[in-house]
Order: structure tokens, then sequence, then C-alpha cells
């Protein structure tokens, strides 16, 4: 069943090219957030053969609860972008839905293959599509943008291309359970990781693979900004984990701490110092990018969880703020922090939920990964507590720039359309939600951390 | 995980409710007027005034490691293929090192 949401979005963004239909894209979206969810309520672990073959020879999909967490993640998002976008895209918007159905098909896959060069495939796929959003406006900040990050975005993806020739020369295998029970970690097996992990590292704009970002932000539709700093950052971080502890690679753990922390640090000095409002946004999620690197690097189960777990919010928080300053720049048309003063009750309320939560004030789902994240550092290296609630004291102080744009008394009063304001409303109270009820966050999180220590059942159910 | 969660969501609640409580009972701060009011902005005319938010941390924007950090994001794609080069080998050298 899985395999169709792919297939659906697939068509349906060739179904938009020639119906230019807005629904087809939000019921395509929609409906795959649905059965990603059953599957995830209901199945364990679920695998596919494409034509019958039986793996290693056949492309295999396996969808474990670590895949099927990333995967509502995406489709969630997508759905609300798709639903956000009616009324934010107003020309040729029959081809944003077309190039968001083709991303959100490509990120969904990488995040339900079990075949290591299907999902290269997949990630050029959510590549592609990527660089044409990014210059769908066409005007010079688009095109720079697009230009910058299809250079640096197509060698980090020939490096990963790379990796997995040397992978599939090595043992003459491309199905990651095959592979696993193949691989040895001598310096040839672990180049190629190596250079998969660098093409995943640009993904999810880890310091110093991050300079992209904040230009390809800049010059991109707001809908296309908030799939940028939720689904494509996610799926980076999706792509390095399973990829370390599918193989092993748990040495490099401290490796990650390291990238982490400075990833955390200059993200979110660079954002301080932001006067446009899209490229603050892009820096604020490269520095919670450090977070949950650093989470996760700590290699322990509370670490993992705590990363997991602000993924899960910082994809709620970015899309949140994305979503409610894009109502803003709808407006005014502008961007920079300078010249934009408005007045808008909602949107005020639903930008101080985001930087709350941003900055992990307590009743707010950040706080909740944050503080969990504190926890679990603590019992690594205590410094790695105190950088990380430095930060926050940060993202605090910058987050404060954005809501100053409301406080203007020149500011003048905006209007909004619902079929935006509801995505951001939605955001904001799924951000108290958890905040208040840590446990619905844990609800998903927790079966997650457990496929991906489980590596025995997913090499079981795949090879049987 | 969360076991003490509830207490905690409680104090909250309590902290908050004895917030408004105060506010509610305490006394109104008032705008000055006339004479009082000419006082406290020293007689000249008071407007309302707002800061660009391009003020805030100007000094963390002058300080020097920010000052340098800001010049290495040039936006100039060289610079940027110079840094993922840097970082391609720091993990290439750190995966097969380690």
């Amino acid at each position: 069943m899985l395999e169709y949401t792919v297939f659906l979005l697939i068509i349906s963004a060739f179904l938009m090219l020639a119906f230019k239909k807005d629904l087809i894209a939000i019921f395509s979206t929609a409906a795959s957030f649905i059965i990603i969810c059953m599957a995830f309520l209901f199945k364990n672990i679920e695998t596919v053969r494409f034509g019958g073959w039986a793996p290693p020879l056949g492309i295999v999909w396996v969808a474990d609860k670590f895949g099927l967490f990333i995967a509502i993640l995406i489709t969630g998002v997508s759905f609300l972008v798709a639903l956000y976008s009616t009324k934010y895209i107003k020309e040729k918007k029959h081809r944003f839905y077309a190039l968001l159905c083709l991303l959100t098909a490509g990120l969904l896959g990488v995040s339900l293959t079990g075949d290591i060069f299907n999902m290269y495939v997949f990630f050029e796929i959510m590549s592609i599509s990527s660089y044409a959003i990014v210059s769908f406006f066409l005007d010079k900040d688009a095109i720079e943008g697009a230009l910058k990050y299809l250079i640096i975005g197509s060698l980090s993806s020939s490096f990963i291309l790379i990796g997995i020739a040397l992978l599939y020369g090595l043992t003459g295998t491309l199905n990651m359970a095959d592979l696993v029970i193949k691989i040895s970690h001598t310096p040839p097996y672990l180049t190629a990781f190596g250079l998969i992990l660098i093409g995943f590292a640009f993904k999810s704009a880890i310091i110093p693979f991050h300079a992209w970002k904040p230009d390809a932000i800049q010059g991109t539709p707001i809908p296309a900004g908030i799939i940028f700093t939720t689904a494509s950052v996610t799926i980076g971080i999706y792509g390095i984990t399973r990829i370390m502890f599918i193989f092993n690679l748990l040495t490099l753990t401290t490796a990650f701490i390291f990238f982490g922390v400075v990833t955390m640090i200059i993200g979110a000095i660079l954002a301080l110092i932001q006067i446009n409002v899209k490229r603050m946004l892009a820096y604020s999620c490269i520095s919670q990018v450090g977070y949950i690197t650093m989470a996760i690097g700590l290699g322990t189960r509370s670490g993992l969880i705590s990363g997991f777990y602000h993924i899960l919010n910082n994809i709620l928080i970015e899309a949140l703020l994305f979503a409610s300053i894009g109502c803003v720049i709808y407006a005014t048309k502008e961007t920079s922090l300078d010249k934009i003063s408005v007045k808008n009750n909602t949107l005020l309320i639903a930008t101080s939920i985001g930087i709350l939560s941003l900055a992990g004030v307590p009743l707010f789902n950040g706080f909740v990964s944050k503080w969990l994240i504190y926890t679990a550092s603590l019992e690594v290296n205590p410094s790695l507590t105190v950088i990380a609630v430095v930060i926050s004291a940060i993202t605090l102080a910058y987050g404060v720039k954005i809501i100053s744009i409301f406080f203007n008394p020149s500011g003048k009063t905006i209007k909004i359309p619902k079929a935006m304001l509801v995505p951001v409303v939605v955001l904001a109270f799924l951000c108290i939600l958890i905040g208040i009820f840590p446990h619905i966050g844990l609800s998903l999180v927790e079966p997650a951390v457990n496929a991906l220590l489980n590596q025995n059942h997913y090499l079981t159910t795949v090879l049987g | 995980m969360f076991e003490q969660w509830t207490s905690v969501i409680l104090s909250f609640f309590l902290f908050i409710a004895l917030g408004v409580i105060i506010y509610a009972t305490g006394r109104r701060a008032t705008r000055p007027e006339n004479e009082k009011y000419k006082t406290y902005t020293c007689g000249e005319p008071f407007d309302k005034v707002s800061i660009s938010p391009d003020n805030f941390y100007r000094a963390a924007k002058k300080s020097i490691g920010i000052k340098d950090l800001r010049e290495l994001h040039s936006g100039k794609l060289s610079d940027y293929l110079l840094w993922f080069v840097v970082g391609v080998a720091i993990i290439l050298i750190l995966v097969v090192w380690t």
C-alpha cells in the first residue's frame, strides 16, 4: 500500500500540469499523509518487493517505524504547504504544485526505500524539483539562490553516487540489509560511507555545508521555504542516522557532536545579526539542526529520543514561523525587518508561540525536546548542556527581533486569507498541545528510536 | 520520562494564576499629565518612538569574531565551494581515521 503514496504523488504532479486544479495536489498530499499515519499505527514493519524479485536481487522498500516517523512528518508538512499555497502562489500555481508533489515523492521515497541506489534516485528527484522550486519566482534573488544550490547540490549528489558505486564495486549488492552483512570497517568501505554522509550532511545544512541554504531560501517562495527548512533538513538527518546506525558507524558519534555544536553556535550567531527575515529563519533552522545532530551524535538511547523529538518539534516550529512570517510578507511584499511593521493579533500570537517554542520556553513544545537534549547531554558531557542552554538564550534574542515587527506604532493592520491562516493556527495549536502533553510526541518518537536500535529485526524482515 | 510533568504544568498554571491575581488587584500605572508629564520629558514634546530591528545587537555585529564570520559568508560561490571542500576533507579524514 505504501508504494502507492509515492506513485500517487508522482501521478498528481503530471495531473496538475494537465488539469491545473489545486485540489489534486491537496488531495494527494492529504491521502499520502493519511495512508502513512495508518501504516505507522497498525504496522510494525512493512516490505514491498518490486516485480516479485526477492532481495537482494530486486528493489525492496522497507517501511519500519523510523522511516514511517519521518514519512509522517514529510507528508504532514506537504499537506499544510499545499493548503497554504492556494492563496500564497498567484501565478503558475499548477507548476508550483507539480514541483511540490514531485519534491514530496522524492522525500518519501528516500525515507521508505531499502535499496541504496533507489535512495539516490529519489534523492535526485527531490533535489531537481528543489532547484526548480527555488528559481520559481525567476527574479534575481531566486536565480542566484537556485544556481548556487544547483552547483553545490549537484556536487554533493555526485559524492553520494560515487560512494554508492564504490560500495557496489566492493560488495556487488545495493540492498542495504545485504550490504550490512557484506561490508567490513576497512578504509575503502569507510571512504564510501564518508562520501554518502557528505551528501546527506549537505542536505541537512550542517556546517560547513550550510552556505547554500540562506541564499536559496531568500529567493524561494515561502511555501517552498517551509519545505526546505523542515522536510528537506529532516531527510538529510534521516540519511545520516540511517547510514550511521545500520552500518554500525558509531565511532563517528564524537565527530557528529563536534559538527552539531559548531552548527548550533554559528547558526545562532549568524541568525542574530540578520536583517532579512527569510535569511534569519534559514540560519535559525541551521542552528536547530545543530541541536539535532549533537543529540543524535550522543549515541545513547536518551540522545536519540531527544534528537528525534527535536526533529518533530523543529518541523512544527519552523513551519509555524515560516507560515506566519510568510503571511506578513504576503501582505507587505517586504522581507527586510527594517521595513516591515504590521498589526495582526493572530499572527502576533502565532509568531510569539513559534519564537517561545524555538527558544525552549516551558509550556511550549521546544522546551520538551530541549529539556531532553539537556538531560541527555548532561550524561555524556556537561559542557555540551551549557552550550545548548546559552544558544537557547541567543535564539530568544534573535526571536525578539522578529516579534518587534508587530510592535511598531506605525504598523498597518493587515488581513490574511483564511486558507493561509488555517495552517498557522493548526501549527501553533500543535506547539502548545505537545508542550503541555509531551507524551503525544513521545508516542511517535519512541517507536522510531526502538526501530532504529533494533537492526536485527530490520535485517531478518528484509532478508528472511 | 515525563513522570513529574503534571506537577510542573500545574505549578506553571499556579504561577500564571498568581500573576493574574496580582495584576488585577494591583494599582495600575497611570500616564502622568500636564506639568508632571512635562517634567518627565524635560519639557520637550514627547512622540512615540520605535527602534529599527537593524539596531538590535549592533555591538554584537561589530565584535571581532562575528565580523569575521560575516565576511566568510561573502555570498560568492567560489567561497562556498571552498567551505564544501574543507568539509569533505574533514569528514573523510574523520571517517577513515576513527
